[in-house]
């Protein structure tokens, strides 16, 4: 079966209040809890928000932040799935959808 | 590198069972510990790095699972937030201990001697949101954001105003508590004496926002409710700090908690009583108010509370609102009075003293304490002379009365409640 990359994006969570928080950690909690009892879930982590990003500006390096730090990836999942309709049909099971937030499906290409 | 696999990371508290409410009751103790080390004036970075050990927790949590002590853990991780923080600023002068690299991260949780002093932090910093200089509903607005750990928007929608009066109000009370500069801890001798009514009083007008003020939502109710009787439960856990009217005020709240999921229309309670099903009143409550009332007795002091809460015990002893012992109530409403001066006592006592000796007698009350040109717009007293009138049976006079009420209502639950009492006299005319 292939792996797929999840990549979680934005979400409101810098407004939050401790009770909301919680309630979200709870539904993440029980969310990867029930994809590890499915066999679904590789691996996964958070990543550090401060991220840089190196570009070559007219020659020039540059690894400034990011410009919209909305956009930065907070973590990443590594998911076994059939297809690209499984894999999407699980990343919609993502409590981050229902705060503004989003989810990047990416297929891991196989090449054996 | 660290890399969780499918297998692992379960854990400590995999499962996700945290206790209900723990990341709110738990921000106030973290907020209240990290103000006490680092400064009351340091208050926007103490809050910054309260909010932080809780997006850690979400960020880190689901993957590796709770920890196996959840607030040790938040209070670590907040601590050492806090300190990062102080470090990239370089500022505040009490932070020299973290600039010289005394103040340093700790791996560990915190020990049992500790959880003590985060009980005492907690009430010291809710006698910093009671300080003189915070004006009264600022003091409410700030205790729900530090130590019940509420949001600007959840102040905004609970105590019914903007978020940006709520935002204002609360950058205002930082900056007075930095001015003042006052170390932060639990007053003793008579500087407690002075201030532990003002503590009480704040904690009223956040119970009374949940209990009374027109806020639609029950739910939000409830919470403000449950929040004012978890601070007073501290309160009653600090020796000097519980006096028998602390404990008048707790039985205060049981008694109308008890009564929350049953009661409707404000300050109307009083004129829907008999509509309530008292069946439905909490069982558990009433003995816990019973109880802190028992305690309350402990002591020459008779504070409003005192009274307040012997009124509540009055109607929740009775089995209906003609067994109610209207003697005692209309008794305790006129001490209440003499204490208070309030309008709205005045019209209780009013409605008491009908219910005991007749609604001639509630009439001369009216007549004895209501200043009618200073009540000319307020609807609760067109009401209860209203309600006079009906009881008498005298239907067409209440009409006219209920109609000057309604025409003054300022919410859609007075509204509601005078439309029903106009239609019904209508219907039995």
């Amino acid at each position: 079966m292939p792996d797929f990359v999840f990549l979680f994006r934005g979400g409101d969570y810098e407004e939050f209040s401790p009770e909301q928080l919680q309630k979200e950690v709870q539904d993440y909690i029980a969310w990867v809890k029930e994809l590890r009892e499915q066999g679904k879930f590789k691996a996964g982590d958070e990543l550090q928000k401060n991220g840089r990003v190196v570009r070559n500006q007219a020659g020039k390096i540059t690894d400034g932040p990011f410009a919209e730090s909305k956009e930065a990836v907070g973590g990443y999942f590594l998911i076994e799935a059939a297809d690209y309709d499984e894999a999407v049909e699980i990343a919609k099971g993502s409590p981050n959808l229902q705060h503004n937030g989003w989810v990047e499906v990416r297929q891991v290409s196989d090449y054996q | 590198m660290r890399k969780l696999s499918g297998q692992g990371g379960e854990k400590g508290n995999g499962g996700g069972n945290l206790v209900e409410h723990l990341f709110r009751h738990q921000h106030g103790k973290i907020l209240s510990t990290l103000l006490r080390e680092f400064g009351v004036e340091n208050a926007k970075q103490v809050e910054d790095a309260t909010q932080e050990a809780f997006l850690k927790a979400l960020s880190t949590w689901p993957l590796r699972g709770a920890p196996e002590n959840p607030s040790g853990w938040l209070q670590r991780v907040a601590r050492n937030a806090a300190i990062d923080q102080f470090r990239r600023q370089g500022r505040s002068r009490r932070l020299t201990a973290v600039d010289a690299g005394q103040t340093s991260h700790v791996d560990s949780e915190p020990t049992a001697a500790f959880v003590g002093e985060v009980a005492d932090n907690l009430l010291a910093t809710m006698f910093a949101c009671c300080a003189a200089e915070i004006p009264e509903r600022s003091r409410a607005v700030i205790i729900l954001k530090w130590l019940s750990g509420f949001s600007t928007r959840e102040i905004a929608r609970a105590l019914l105003e903007s978020e940006s009066a709520v935002a204002q109000r609360l950058s205002r009370a930082r900056q007075k508590l930095q001015e003042s500069g006052g170390a932060l801890m639990v007053p003793t001798g008579k500087e407690l004496t002075a201030r532990l009514p003002v503590v009480q009083q704040a904690l009223y007008l956040l119970f009374n926002e949940g209990y009374s003020s027109s806020q639609p939502d029950a739910l939000v109710r409830k919470e403000l409710c449950e929040e004012a009787m978890r601070l007073t439960s501290s309160l009653l856990e600090h020796p000097a700090c519980a006096e028998t009217s602390t404990h008048a005020l707790m039985a205060l709240f049981c008694f109308h908690a008890a009564r929350l999921a049953t009661r409707q229309g404000g300050a109307y309670e009083l004129l829907l009583l008999s509509e309530q099903d008292r069946g439905k009143w909490n069982k558990a409550l009433i003995a816990r108010g019973m109880e802190a009332l028992r305690n309350a007795g402990r002591g020459s002091e008779l504070s409003r509370y005192h009274l307040e809460a012997g009124i509540a015990a009055c109607h929740i002893a009775a089995g209906s609102i003609e067994s109610t012992n209207w003697r005692e109530i209309s008794y305790l409403y006129r001490e209440l009075h003499r204490l208070t001066h309030s309008p709205v006592v005045a019209l209780n006592l009013a409605i008491a003293v009908s219910y005991d000796q007749g609604t001639d007698a509630g009439q001369a009350v009216l007549k004895e304490l209501v200043d009618e040109a200073r009540l000319d717009n307020y609807c609760y007293y067109w009401a209860v002379a209203a309600d006079f009138e009906r009881r008498d049976g005298n239907l067409a006079g209440a009409v006219g009365l209920y109609e000057r009420a309604h025409a003054m209502a300022t919410n859609n639950v007075e509204r509601q409640f005078l439309a029903g009492r106009i239609e019904e006299c209508r219907g039995s005319d």
